[in-house]
């Protein structure tokens, strides 16, 4: 047998242990997107596109926030505008044709309400003003004793809306609707209905922190990074797909101090008061509106009963942040989330079977 | 005792560089922000270096906010708001992170030079 | 009738029995940083592979791997998995580099180089399979160091383990002989 030359061999062992060290660099660059943010929907609005360099992102910025101020205006809880002149024709009795921008959340929060137990709902508008929400800056003082217990006496709920086809009644006087909770959910869905009709096929429309993707950057999943609640810094990196929304409800969001207490905007509507127990909750799932109502839920629910909160909306992925620092998350979440180093974690599943007490 | 031969060098010195490839990669501190991204309703955005310590001034339509950049982190020194969110962010050091002037539609964040996130979530 | 291995088989036999032995004897002795040891199982292999081939190398290892654990009782646990997969990844990588011994590459080299391969055959099976944890990463530079260390010094010892003039004699010359 004939040796067969050397080089070829060496250069083969010496190139298998350089594919090696390739393999270890991880040679990952960001492929090129854009980015767009401005104001709108009271707050700030941040659009990733894909790829970047081909779009008129000043044409994407002009429509977008048209349409995100017209969804914010007729939704506004407190503003004048559809919503605005729903619940004054709630409040009178009588029977009326609702506008076609409020009709499907109030569908929505209807079905959500009921599979809530009446947890996540959007009906008790009068009770979030009480606490000093329905104003541009949130302030004290909050409602008395007297006054929360008339409020929680005989409380509205989303089923007093008599609802046939797009007719509707009011059948609770203090009903009124406010959809803090769920509309910033119809809205970024909407936008990125929106950014499809402007050519755009991947993209990520994030508004005040909360958002959802369509497309995908390239090969690759888009990297969401998670700010922590209690912290600058980053407390998580979640990677996601097409058409997956990430919405998070956490109690820093809106709020004041009242007498060295913080006065949050996430009311329980068994309390009728601030949610306790939760800094945050955080929901990853196909429906960015059941995802921004979910992600409420949970936090209303707390550190108990969440999971089972998160089952009967049919939520496999979610994380809460406890006052603590430490971090549950339900098994269906482990594998698309890279936590922190130094953060300690649980997994949370609920028991199938198990009833939440109703409220 | 061992006779050694001129492939023995080379997988010591592949091996060797394999191992300190691999420290600097898992170990190395994360690359601190190089610039100070402003973006402002209705205007393009703008980068500053963060390596030049500077003052800059944007006027908005609340009135201006007053920027602070100083060895490689920005912050937001005075803005007109009541509540001082922005000047509440302190310094900007990581890349990502960020201030927000709502009164002056503001917002300005540190960016590395590979961007780690598509998206923040908060 | 009885039937008398082959000398082949005797000395895979007899090699593979000193190589779970110091296995055996090495997972007695507390190490000081869990997850490295020495792998002085492997100056058998090297010799193997040196003075058998690669065919012998792969039947001691095999044996090595199963008579250890099942002398352990660790069988189809996740360290048996993890010594497996190092081994065979260390194997995979030395059979081509066999060719270059001994003219270009001493028995120094081949230690190295199966140190390194066994620590990352090792490192991406418990990455992919058994604990996908992000942190793991964190874990290997530290282990491909002892790896190189460890590589030196088996390395050294099969060196002068090959010096030997009784073990010299049955030197494994890939150039005229395919069999051992």
């Amino acid at each position: 047998m004939t040796r067969s030359p050397l080089h070829p061999r060496l250069r083969a062992a010496t190139g298998m242990l350089l594919l090696l060290l390739l393999a270890l660099t991880g040679c990952d660059r960001t492929p090129e997107t854009d980015r767009l943010t401005f104001q709108a929907f009271g707050t700030l609005v941040d659009i990733t596109v894909y790829p970047g360099g081909v779009h008129d992102l000043t044409r994407i910025e002009s429509k977008l926030s048209e349409d995100l101020e017209g969804m914010h205006s007729a939704w506004h809880a407190w503003e004048p505008g559809s919503l605005g002149r729903t619940n004054q024709l709630l409040a009178t009795g009588g029977e009326f044709s609702a506008p076609p921008s409020v009709l499907p959340l109030i569908e929505y929060a209807q079905e959500l309400e009921q599979k809530t137990n009446g947890l996540f709902n959007p009906a008790l508008g009068r009770l979030i003003a009480a606490w000093g929400f329905h104003q541009d800056e949130a302030a004290g003082p909050p409602p008395d004793a007297d006054r929360l217990d008339a409020l929680l006496a005989d409380p509205p709920r989303m089923s007093d809306i008599e609802r046939r086809g797009v007719r509707l009644r009011g059948q609770h006087p203090d009903l009124q609707l406010d959809f803090g909770g769920m509309a910033k959910g119809f809205a970024v869905a909407h936008s990125l209905d929106l950014l499809t009709d402007l050519g755009v096929e991947h993209a990520i429309v994030n508004a005040g922190g909360d958002l959802m993707t369509r497309g995908r950057p390239g090969d690759r999943a888009w990297r969401i990074g998670v700010r922590d609640p209690l912290g600058k810094g980053v407390l998580a990196s979640i990677e996601l797909g097409s058409g997956e929304a990430l919405f998070t409800s956490g109690d820093y969001e809106r709020g004041y101090e009242w007498e060295g207490e913080r006065i949050h905007h996430v009311i329980d509507p068994r309390s009728g008061r601030p949610s306790r127990g939760l800094v945050a909750a955080t929901v990853l799932h196909g429906d960015a509106a059941l995802a921004d109502a979910a992600a409420t839920t949970l936090m209303i629910a707390g550190p108990e009963d969440w999971p089972l909160y998160a089952r009967r909306l049919g939520v496999a992925r979610a994380l809460v942040v406890l006052p603590d620092g430490s971090v549950e998350l339900t098994p269906e979440m482990v594998p698309r989330v890279e936590l922190r180093g130094e953060v300690i974690h649980r997994i949370r599943a609920a028991e199938p079977g198990v009833g939440a007490n109703p409220p | 005792m061992i006779r050694l031969r001129w492939g023995d060098g080379v997988v010591v010195a592949l091996a060797t560089a394999l191992v300190t490839t691999s420290f600097a990669l898992s170990y190395a501190p994360a690359a601190g922000p190089t610039h100070l991204v402003v973006t402002q309703a209705g205007t393009e955005p703008r980068h500053y270096p963060l390596n030049e310590s500077r003052t800059i001034r944007v006027q908005g339509v609340a009135g201006i906010t007053e920027i602070e950049i100083q060895s490689g982190r920005a912050r937001c020194l005075r803005s007109p708001g009541s509540r001082g969110i922005c000047e509440a962010a302190g310094w900007l050091e990581r890349p990502g992170d960020m201030a927000v002037s709502l009164p002056n539609r503001l917002t300005l964040q540190v960016q590395g030079p590979q961007r780690r996130f598509d998206s923040m979530h908060y | 009738m009885t039937t008398v291995p082959a000398l082949a088989d005797r000395r895979i036999a007899a090699l593979a029995a000193l190589a779970i032995g110091l296995q055996v004897i090495e997972a007695a002795i507390p190490s000081p940083v869990p997850g490295i040891k020495p792998g002085l199982a492997n100056v058998i292999t090297l010799v193997t592979l040196v003075t058998l081939g690669w065919r012998a190398a792969l039947a001691v290892t095999l044996l090595r791997v199963m008579g250890s654990s099942l002398l352990l009782g660790t069988v189809l646990s996740p360290g048996f998995w993890l010594s497996l997969a190092g081994a065979l990844a260390a194997l995979a990588v030395l059979a081509p580099l066999l060719r270059l011994y001994p003219r270009h590459l001493s028995a120094l080299g081949l230690a190295v180089t199966a140190a390194m391969a066994h620590t990352l055959g090792q490192f991406l099976l418990a990455w992919a399979v058994i604990i996908p944890h992000p942190q793991l990463p964190l874990l290997l530079p530290p282990l491909l160091l002892a790896a190189l260390i460890t590589g030196l010094v088996t390395g050294i010892l099969t060196a002068s383990v090959l010096a030997d003039p009784r073990i010299q004699r049955h030197v494994f010359d890939p150039s005229t002989n395919q069999s051992g």
